[in-house]
């Protein structure tokens, strides 16, 4: 039988793509900063 | 001041629907594996972000023997982006390993070979910073970030290979006629290409905008230190 790993799921893609969002946000405020 | 190029505009917006394309095809286009149930779905994204997250730091060793051999300030710029970029990918993708080692393997971590590795690999690039951060000038920081980024590029092969040197419990991929491989239908292999162009196109803009960062605080720099 399959096991529900559902929650798993959810949890390694909320982590995998949050890095990458907060990565992807620091460059902007960086560079906004840069800008000025 | 360096001004941006639309190209990278461009980019900025491929990656996106890149991405979001590529979760798509990923959450409902791609069958459930059968052993593992819907876990295994990060897969495509975790070997697609150490993928990246390598790829990224042979481009900075290439940066770093551009600039070793030219003295261009820009190749310097390069070789920080594609390690601090790197960084954030291998983060990624281990991070998103142990989430599905744990229902998987019953465990978040063990120490085997491409674990480990991996680790290092992390840790090495992440002295990277400690080292540059002990530096003054900008010449020093860029002559001995090279100098690192070349020398500790050899974590990456020993890294991608682990899996195949070494006995371990790491699923391999990339391998023809091994039993012990996993193996994937068409459709799951559309949503793996689809994930590593995905990622890939991401890693190109992310380093083309950590690159122009370095690039602007360069110039406030030159120009707050002028008379």
């Amino acid at each position: 039988m399959t096991p529900n790993t559902t929650p798993d799921m959810i949890l390694g893609f909320g982590v995998l793509l949050g890095i990458l969002l907060i990565y992807i946000l620091s460059l902007i405020i960086r560079l906004r900063n840069a800008k000025h | 001041m360096p001004k941006k190029q639309p190209l990278l505009t461009l980019l900025n917006i491929l990656s996106a629907v890149f991405v979001i394309g590529a979760l798509i095809l990923i959450l409902f286009f791609t069958p459930e594996e059968a052993q593992m149930g819907a876990v295994q779905k990060v897969f495509y994204f975790h070997v697609a972000s150490a993928w990246a997250g390598m790829l990224s730091f042979v481009i900075a060793a290439v940066g770093g023997v551009l600039y070793l051999v030219k003295r261009e300030m820009r190749w310097d710029w390069l070789s920080l982006a594609s390690i601090e970029v790197g960084l954030v990918f291998g983060l990624a993708a281990i991070l998103s390993g142990m989430i599905w080692a744990h229902p998987i393997w019953n465990t978040w971590w063990v120490w085997e070979p491409r674990l480990t590795t991996t680790a290092i690999m992390e840790l090495i690039y992440l002295a990277y910073f400690i080292l540059r951060g002990a530096l003054n000038t900008p010449e020093a920081k860029a002559r001995l970030g090279a100098v690192f980024a070349i020398v500790s590029v050899i974590t990456v092969p020993l890294t991608f290979f682990s899996i195949r040197l070494y006995r371990t419990i790491h699923p391999v991929v990339f391998v023809s006629g091994d039993s012990a491989a996993f193996t994937m239908s068409p459709r799951m292999w559309n949503a793996f290409i689809a994930s590593l162009v995905a990622f890939n196109v991401l890693l190109a803009a992310l380093i083309w905008n950590r690159t122009r960062l370095a690039a602007l605080q360069t110039h406030n720099e030159l120009e707050e230190n002028l008379p």
